[in-house]
């Protein structure tokens, strides 16, 4: 049986992250926040579904993706179209984003979703490639694919964009970047 | 001191994470510079994401969820 008080203080704990992932597969606040507010009902419910000493993040991110899939993307496919990509993880951009990110801000968003999906689940929220294969249910072969994919993409777009005000590592990465136009796709 | 040498910038982010944000974690890239730009640059662009205050409802109702301190958010309450 899970504790009642220690998967509430996880669950607490998670908030920031749940929300994260939710607005970068919702592209909006409001629904991603519809999103985690229904994922943190559903974990709470199943609460004895979770296996204690397990990644309690991984197990969330799992319920959160599926409810996505299940509840709200239809929704959200007759709301939105063809404008829905640009907005992801730009939303929030306007009060706290760094402008030097901007450029990455918008190559990320154009990205195939679940490219991006993949690529955040490891790159950034430091899931192992077997656990983001676990909360997208797909193959360990079909993430380090999405995921080599997303990079050499985003890699080519940057180096297409990128310019002296390019963001922390502007210098090794417009050197690199603008040299060779480094990285391919095939 | 690290184990093995991360083959690529997610590895070493995944690794670094692992080892709890340490820094000296992180493999020496070689001629993997872009793609551990792009992975600087992702996590910073991410972060700014996760940074963002959760709004208040969600402790009215992880509080709900609890059975005490507040009143059940309206119609929320799925726990019996």
């Amino acid at each position: 049986m899970t504790d009642p008080e220690r998967f509430k203080d996880a669950l607490l704990a998670e908030l920031q992250s749940l929300r994260a992932f939710a607005i970068s597969i919702t592209g909006n606040v409001e629904r991603a926040d519809d999103l985690v507010q229904d994922t943190v009902v559903k974990a709470w419910t199943n609460m004895n579904g979770y296996t204690e000493g397990t990644n309690i993040r991984a197990w969330l991110f799992t319920i959160l993706r599926n409810t996505f899939y299940s509840d709200f993307r239809k929704r959200s496919r007759e709301v939105e179209d063809d404008g829905a990509h640009a907005s992801r993880l730009a939303v929030h951009a306007p009060q706290h984003g760094h402008m030097d990110l901007e450029d990455f801000r918008r190559a990320l968003a154009q990205l195939p979703d679940d490219q991006r999906e993949a690529l955040i689940l490891v790159g950034a929220s430091g899931f192992s490639y077997e656990e983001a294969a676990e909360i997208c249910g797909c193959a360990l072969g079909t993430i380090k694919s999405r995921i080599n994919r997303a990079r050499a993409r985003l890699g080519e777009m940057l180096s297409v964009t990128s310019g002296a005000d390019f963001g922390p590592d502007a210098d090794s990465f417009a050197a690199v970047a603008g040299a060779g136009a480094g990285v391919k796709t095939d | 001191m690290d184990q093995h040498k991360p083959a690529t910038v997610v590895d070493a982010l995944a690794a670094r994470q692992e080892a709890g944000r340490n820094e000296s974690a992180q493999a020496p890239a070689g001629d993997d510079v872009v793609q551990q730009a792009i992975g600087s640059q992702l996590r910073a662009v991410y972060d700014e994401v996760v940074r963002l205050p959760v709004p208040d409802r969600f402790l009215s109702l992880l509080s709900s969820l609890d059975g005490r301190q507040t009143a059940p958010v309206a119609g929320k309450e799925q726990e019996s």
